[in-house]
């Protein structure tokens, strides 16, 4: 995929944007609080229908902006078609479109745009708390299952609901029976997919991280309940899901939530066949997290049969000479168009048709 | 600020589900633009609905006579009973077409979120209706939205102890849709490709 071009309107505190980015690496530099991370955040709300940075749409529309209004809009080349996609948030909401047709729900809007984001929180996901790393995978997945989306939402919402009643002291067996059966059957489905994410993850994990430091064995697993682990198929994991939930409906009624099933699962990465976040140093594990991201550019690609643009928020200034020579090895061998933003730019090789462009107040200009 | 009964008049039409204060007062000026007589029509349809609707006493659909037309109906085959969600439910299957059993409305769903348990549903009503024998077969219709498929499984543990056949409308309906907008082939086919519970 290749965005032909970017505009933003009353965005952050971009001036009216209209970007040509180049076919293959576009460097955004500038000082401090410039305006560089508003750019990819808008790429990426094209993609995502969400920002990065905040759950408060309100944070996206530039401050003072009279009619309380941004639109973004990409042009994008997918695998010869090209394609236009618009959103404009505003107090009544969110609007997009398609080539000017109008999309309604989230679901349907994703993966109009693909990108793979990589800021620098992502090298420290390894000692993150576990929910780090579910959304980590939950977000890898909308990029190639836009079904999911509708999957995960349907799991969350059975869940704050089975919460809801826990919390009301409900004393109607069939109906916590009801929210049992129902975050079982979405709880496998949601486990199905994330195994099936790791699965394929894996080997690609591996190889990265054999590029940066030799011949250590590494592991990805998605760890459930052992009980849940051993189930095979989604029918087995819906059982399994079942029973686990009611063998502790008891420490859940005294609890008021639910402390069982996919929402407290974990990706498990291991080392030299131990814990990585215990056992691996500094440097191997910010080795171990690049080369996770890299994996899950290389898996998009794969998936969607074209590169995913890659958007690199500060990441180069984090990584030392040789990790960074990695990253741009594997751009530059997937082709993939890449929009990087840092704060100097010889950071960046100079790879064949590198575009860049100055930022300062929000205003972004091409820089020969 | 408006004079005090336009202001008066925003503030009903805002109660309006899916009005906000914009399109209250775009109302609200829409009627005061009408004609007297059409103003006055719109106010007395409002009263008379509320004066001559009430609940059927059978199926808990909206009727103006007691018992409704599809409950007093004797074609109709009193041993299926389709559950819906809402009354507009009751108004798309029929506008489909093909069915020829009876209904019970719940007027809402399952969704402790919200602080909606069995209680504030027709639930009661259909466990008594479903109690003596008449109804076979219960079709829950509910949309298969979360708080949809959760009323039906609930329902369906509710029914079968009472010998009532569970099944439930095929899933031709969108996820996440509203019956009220499926299409009427796909409605009539989702009945007609109902499963057991
Ligand atoms: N809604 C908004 N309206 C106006 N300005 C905003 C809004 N939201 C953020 N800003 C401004 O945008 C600037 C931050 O931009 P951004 O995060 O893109 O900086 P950056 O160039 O990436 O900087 P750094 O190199 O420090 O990461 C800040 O000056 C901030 O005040
Ligand atoms: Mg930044
Ligand atoms: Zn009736």
């Amino acid at each position: 995929m290749r965005i032909r071009g970017l505009w933003a309107e009353g965005w952050r505190n971009l001036e009216p944007l209209a970007l040509v980015p180049g076919a293959h690496l576009s460097v955004l530099f500038g000082d401090n609080g410039q305006g560089k991370t508003n750019v990819l955040e808008a790429a990426y709300y094209l993609a995502a229908l969400r920002s990065f940075r905040t759950t408060h749409a309100e944070d996206l529309i530039r401050r003072g902006e009279p009619a309380g209004r941004a639109r973004l809009r990409a042009e994008v080349e997918h695998r010869g078609l090209e394609r236009r996609f618009e959103i404009e948030l505003g107090p009544t909401g969110r609007q997009a479109r398609l080539d000017g047709k109008s999309v309604r729900g989230t679901a349907a809007a994703l993966g109009a745009v693909s990108v793979v984001l990589f800021v620098p929180e992502d090298l420290l996901l390894s000692r993150a708390a576990p929910a780090a790393r579910r959304r980590f995978l939950d977000l890898a997945i909308f990029n190639v299952e836009r079904s999911y989306y509708d999957e995960a939402s349907a799991f969350q919402k059975v869940l704050r609901n089975r919460n809801a009643l826990l919390r009301q002291g409900s004393s109607d067996p069939a109906l916590l029976d009801t929210y049992d059966e129902e975050l079982a059957r979405t709880g496998a489905r949601v486990v199905m997919r994330r195994r099936a994410l790791v699965t394929a993850l894996e080997p690609r994990f591996a190889d990265h991280f054999r590029a940066l430091h030799g011949d250590l064995p590494v592991s990805l697993v998605y760890r459930s309940d052992p009980d849940v682990e051993a189930a095979a198929d989604e029918a087995e994991l819906e059982l399994a899901l079942v029973r686990g939930l009611s063998s502790r409906r008891a420490i859940d009624v005294r609890r008021r939530f639910t402390g069982f099933g996919p929402q407290v699962d974990d990706l498990e990465i291991g080392f030299s066949g131990a814990l990585a976040r215990s056992h691996a140093s500094q440097g191997q594990l910010r080795s171990l997290m690049l080369a996770l991201k890299l994996a899950e550019l290389t898996h998009v690609e794969a998936r969607l049969g074209d590169p995913p643009v890659l958007l690199l928020d500060d990441v180069p200034s984090e990584l030392d000479p040789v990790r960074r020579g990695l990253l741009f090895e594997v751009i530059s061998k997937l082709d993939c168009q890449t929009l990087i933003s840092v704060t100097e730019r010889e950071i960046v090789p100079a790879l064949s048709d590198r575009c860049d462009f100055f930022v300062r107040a929000g205003k972004v200009v091409a820089h020969p | 600020m408006y004079a005090s009964p336009i202001a008066r008049l925003v503030q009903q039409l805002a109660k309006l589900p899916g009005i906000g204060e914009k399109t209250a007062a775009r109302l609200a000026f829409h009627i005061l633009r009408a004609s007297a007589e059409d103003a006055a029509v719109l106010a007395a349809a409002i009263v008379e609905v509320r004066q001559k609707i009430r609940f059927c006493s059978i199926c808990c659909d909206l009727t103006e006579a007691d018992p409704c037309a599809i409950c007093r109906d004797q074609r109709r085959d009193g041993s299926l009973c389709c559950v819906v969600a809402q009354p507009q439910d009751v108004v798309a299957i029929e506008r489909a077409g093909g069915y020829r059993g009876r209904y019970h409305v719940l007027h809402g769903v399952l969704s402790p979120l919200d602080g909606v348990g069995p209680d504030d549903l027709r639930v009661p009503e259909l466990l008594r209706r479903c109690g003596d024998g008449t109804v076979a077969e219960a079709i829950l219709a509910t949309s298969p939205s979360v708080e949809g498929e959760a009323t039906a499984v609930y329902l369906a543990k509710l029914l079968r102890p009472l010998g009532v056949r569970a099944s439930r409308i095929a899933t031709g309906v969108p996820m996440g849709g509203e019956l009220e907008y499926a299409d009427q082939v796909t409605l009539a086919r989702a009945i007609d490709g109902r499963r057991e519970m």
